[in-house]
């Protein structure tokens, strides 16, 4: 009895010690880099306030994000080297740490990639009042929301650090060295209403605006922005409204509050090189790694494969075209084997077949308005050096992000565009395979293609050392080239020349060349942020074909 | 005894928890944690923000009931995450190349398969095995066997060829715009065309002329499945997507099959992948 009281006693006492400890840091992450860093304070920082330069003359408050500072940006000007960075609440400073600045790097203008919904209050008058959910590349914490012209309440909420894989962000049209995510609160709004949306950054510079309806209603609410509404996320999509759950979304990994895709993929009985399960970690994996901040669980986008089906062995399938002895139509096959009643409101659906008549890797039913909902993957005739698993990971999601509405070029069908790292262009969907003088002729930025930092290919060889084997779309870094007006020594990236003109030397300044072979040479190359721009409605709208 | 014993030591107890407990108290009191905890949820909301014009815009709203319920904001378990938090896979070993399948329902197939990856050859081939629905032979200075797997739409189930044939092989086997780019073309010095595969893509009406074996192909200009013009030895046939004809005379009669025949209609396909005009065809010596 007396030791159980001694202890409890000793308890208190450490409970009230802890509780009364000064908010230290333990690290800053990361703890240096140039002006504008996003910066995570992992420390005691609940309801704390962080101070720059702290304890010197210079010392200013740091606007941290939800509940306290465990965010910053790192201030613009700030002297280079270190500078004493601490916690404060009332009653008590903790320790200091420092922050070391360095050189300063390109900033652009805050980027508005996404708005969703974190939580929906639906009021009788038809009004919604809603945390919105305000997320970019860029955005530094003490950024603010503007609706419609005017600057609403905002905190910041999560971020996501980038990495921009040893390439110099001089070499990059729109570096992006994080994204964030903003709580923002418009106040009562009328449901179904189209809103403007931008962010100012603290420097003052506006992001790009971002036309947002507000949900009309609880039942149509959709917050993640996926296409499917909450409810059926939650509770289960009923498909004919028969009271009975057809699918159950949220066992297959759907929350309303990330971005979910679903896809059912059928391959083909008696291939030679059918894919296997490190191709499906693969894609969920490229997935699951998309720069998408979500306010309740992870980051990135669920998606949700269902491979245990198979369709019947036939020499070639298209979209188009009536069956014959070798070949099948794509709709007779997803007729005979897709439950489109129940799954074609929710799922896109891909056979994974032999060979196309045109001997296409693949192809996609996009309408490039609202995407599409069918694909093939049809190479399984194709060398044997393309059929690995990134090869495999790469061609189904080069013909799904055509069903998420994404082009060959980023902006145009232009399929060998450079500057833009994404599995949609040509240069990167089978680069593995190709040989290395094609590879020299398709240019890309090797660090984001093969994800290893600084990567080379010389002479066209695959880098030594590389291990990824995940595919990727773009985030809208990339250079912007001028086809009357490239210059070979600087190349892509880093000094790593290119031979534009393909005289057979790197050194001339003031190419001409048609890149995108589209007749003329007065095109600006651009990239363009793939992951920002998805279209989801694809299984709703059901493509260019319908089915 | 016992009440003593045990009363004693409870009193001193007793008196340490108090004094303890007053002081674990006194501490809560002045702990700012404890202050901030009892804050209001705007106040919470706000702790972190400088900006004085933000925060008023926060009370403002809040005073004038225009935010939604603070406690529906989620709080952040993960602040700051990397952009790749799954680590990559590690990348398999290359691939061990597997040797092709012919589905039985195909009617016609060649397939090349080398245990060592080969895009483009040209020169001298001497067949060192030839069996019905395989043909395997050397390629001069390589160290790996090259074989063509295949499947003839006839009853013959080999090209008569015999072992310890030399010939000439024109071979490549690439992609070109996410399309398959297959030629195999297999001719001896009588300009006989034994073995011949073309798999090829064109953004014009396809147009090749194969010079070793004096051979021309035209694809027609029809969408859809145009006919393909094949001219041979001085003769010309004209074949329809899944014909077969037979061309030429004595031992250097061959037949020709079309696979497939594709143009595309540019306009009014949506989305184009690979070449709008491909043409498929397999040539080969008969018995």
């Amino acid at each position: 009895m007396i030791f159980r009281k001694r202890h409890f006693t000793l308890l208190v006492i450490a409970l009230a010690l802890m509780a009364c400890t000064t908010p230290d840091i333990n690290t800053l992450n990361p703890n240096t880099g140039p002006v504008r860093t996003l910066v995570e304070i992992d420390g005691d920082n609940f309801l704390s306030t962080a101070y720059w330069d702290a304890g010197t003359a210079a010392e200013q408050q740091l606007t941290g994000g939800f509940l306290g500072s465990y965010i910053f940006t790192v201030p613009d000007p700030a002297a280079l080297g270190p500078h004493p960075v601490q916690l404060k609440r009332s009653g008590g400073s903790g320790n200091t740490v420092p922050f070391t600045v360095t050189a300063p790097v390109p900033f652009g203008a805050p980027r508005l990639d996404r708005v969703s919904i974190v939580f929906a209050d639906f009021q009788p008058v038809g009004q919604v009042n809603a945390w919105l959910y305000v997320q970019g590349a860029n955005v530094d914490v003490g950024a603010a929301v503007f609706i419609d012209g005017s600057v609403v309440p905002t905190v910041a909420h999560k971020g996501i650090a980038n990495d921009l894989l040893g390439v110099a962000p001089q070499d990059l049209n729109y570096p992006i060295y994080h994204y964030l995510a903003l709580i923002a609160a418009p106040g009562p709004i009328a449901a179904g209403n189209t809103i403007n949306v931008q962010i100012q950054n603290t420097d003052g510079v506006m992001s790009n605006t971002v036309q947002y309806v507000m949900p009309a209603d609880a039942a149509s609410l959709d917050s993640d922005g996926d296409d499917i509404p909450d409810e059926w996320e939650i509770n289960g999509y009923d498909a004919d409204g028969d009271g009975v759950i057809d699918i159950d979304l949220n066992a297959l990994g759907a929350d309303p509050h990330r971005p979910d895709v679903f896809v059912e993929v059928d391959v083909m009985n008696a291939l030679a090189n059918p894919p296997g399960a490190a191709v499906w970690a693969a894609v969920t994996t490229a997935f699951a790694n998309a720069p998408i901040i979500n306010p309740t669980t992870d980051n990135g986008i669920n998606i949700s494969l269902d491979t245990s089906g198979s369709v019947p062995f036939w020499q070639t399938v298209n979209l188009t075209g009536a069956d014959t002895a070798t070949f099948a139509n794509f709709y007779t096959l997803k007729t005979a084997n897709f439950d489109n009643d129940v799954r074609g409101r929710i799922y896109h659906y891909c056979i994974w077949a032999n060979a196309h008549p045109s001997g296409w890797s693949g192809i996609s039913d996009v309408d490039w308005v609202n995407g599409g909902d069918d694909l093939i993957v049809s190479f399984d005739d194709f060398p044997a050096g393309y059929q690995t698993v990134r090869s495999m990971a790469a061609t189904f999601m080069h013909e799904l992000g055509h069903n998420l509405n994404q082009k060959h070029g980023g902006v145009d069908h232009y399929n060998k565009n450079p500057v833009y790292s994404s599995v949609m262009s040509y240069s990167w969907q089978l680069r593995t395979g190709l040989t290395n003088a094609t590879r020299v002729s398709r240019p890309v930025y090797a660090p984001f293609y093969y994800q290893f930092n600084s990567a080379v290919e010389i002479n066209g060889a695959i880098p030594a050392g590389v291990t990824s084997v995940l595919p990727d779309y773009s985030e809208g870094m990339g250079r912007n080239l001028q086809e009357d007006n490239l210059d070979e020594p600087p190349g892509l990236y880093n000094t790593n020349a290119i031979d534009w003109n393909q005289d057979g030397d790197n050194t001339d300044n003031g190419v001409v060349r048609d890149l995108n072979t589209d007749g003329d040479t007065t095109d600006a190359i651009t990239d363009f942020p793939n992951w920002s721009n998805i279209i989801y409605k694809g299984p709703r709208m059901n493509g260019s074909y319908g089915g | 005894m016992y009440e003593r014993r045990i009363h004693k030591p409870l009193s001193k107890s007793k008196a340490l928890v108090t004094v303890l407990v007053l002081v674990s108290v006194g501490f809560l009191n002045a702990c700012a944690t404890n202050k901030n905890q009892n804050m209001k949820p705007i106040d919470k909301l706000t702790a972190g923000i400088e900006d004085k014009q933000m925060r008023q815009l926060w009370i403002q709203a809040h005073e004038e009931g225009r935010l939604p319920p603070i406690e529906r904001i989620p709080v952040p378990d993960k602040r700051v995450a990397e952009r790749r938090p799954a680590k990559p896979d590690k990348m398999p070993p290359s691939p061990t190349p597997v040797r092709p399948l012919i589905h039985e329902s195909v009617i016609a197939e060649i397939q090349p398969f080398s245990p060592k990856a080969l895009h483009q050859y040209k020169g001298d081939f001497q067949i060192v095995e030839n069996k019905p629905g395989v043909l395997v032979g050397r390629i001069r200075d390589a160290d790996s066997l090259l074989e063509f797997h295949y499947k003839l739409p006839t009853k013959y189930k080999r090209v008569p060829l015999r072992e310890i044939t030399r010939l000439q092989l024109n071979f490549r086997d690439d992609v070109r715009d996410s399309a398959l780019q297959r030629r195999i073309v297999l001719s001896d010095k009588g300009d006989i065309a034994p073995f011949l595969y073309i798999a090829e893509g064109s953004n014009e009406p396809f147009y090749a002329v194969v010079r070793e074996v004096g051979l021309k192909i035209e694809q027609g200009k029809e969408i859809g499945n145009p006919p393909v013009k094949v001219t041979y030895k001085g003769d010309s046939v004209v074949l329809k997507q899944g014909q077969r004809k037979r061309m030429g005379r004595g031992d250097k009669a061959v037949e020709i099959f079309l696979r497939s025949s594709v143009a595309i209609d540019q306009k009014k396909e949506v989305l184009r992948e690979g070449q709008p005009f491909y043409v498929n065809l397999v040539i080969y010596q008969t018995e």
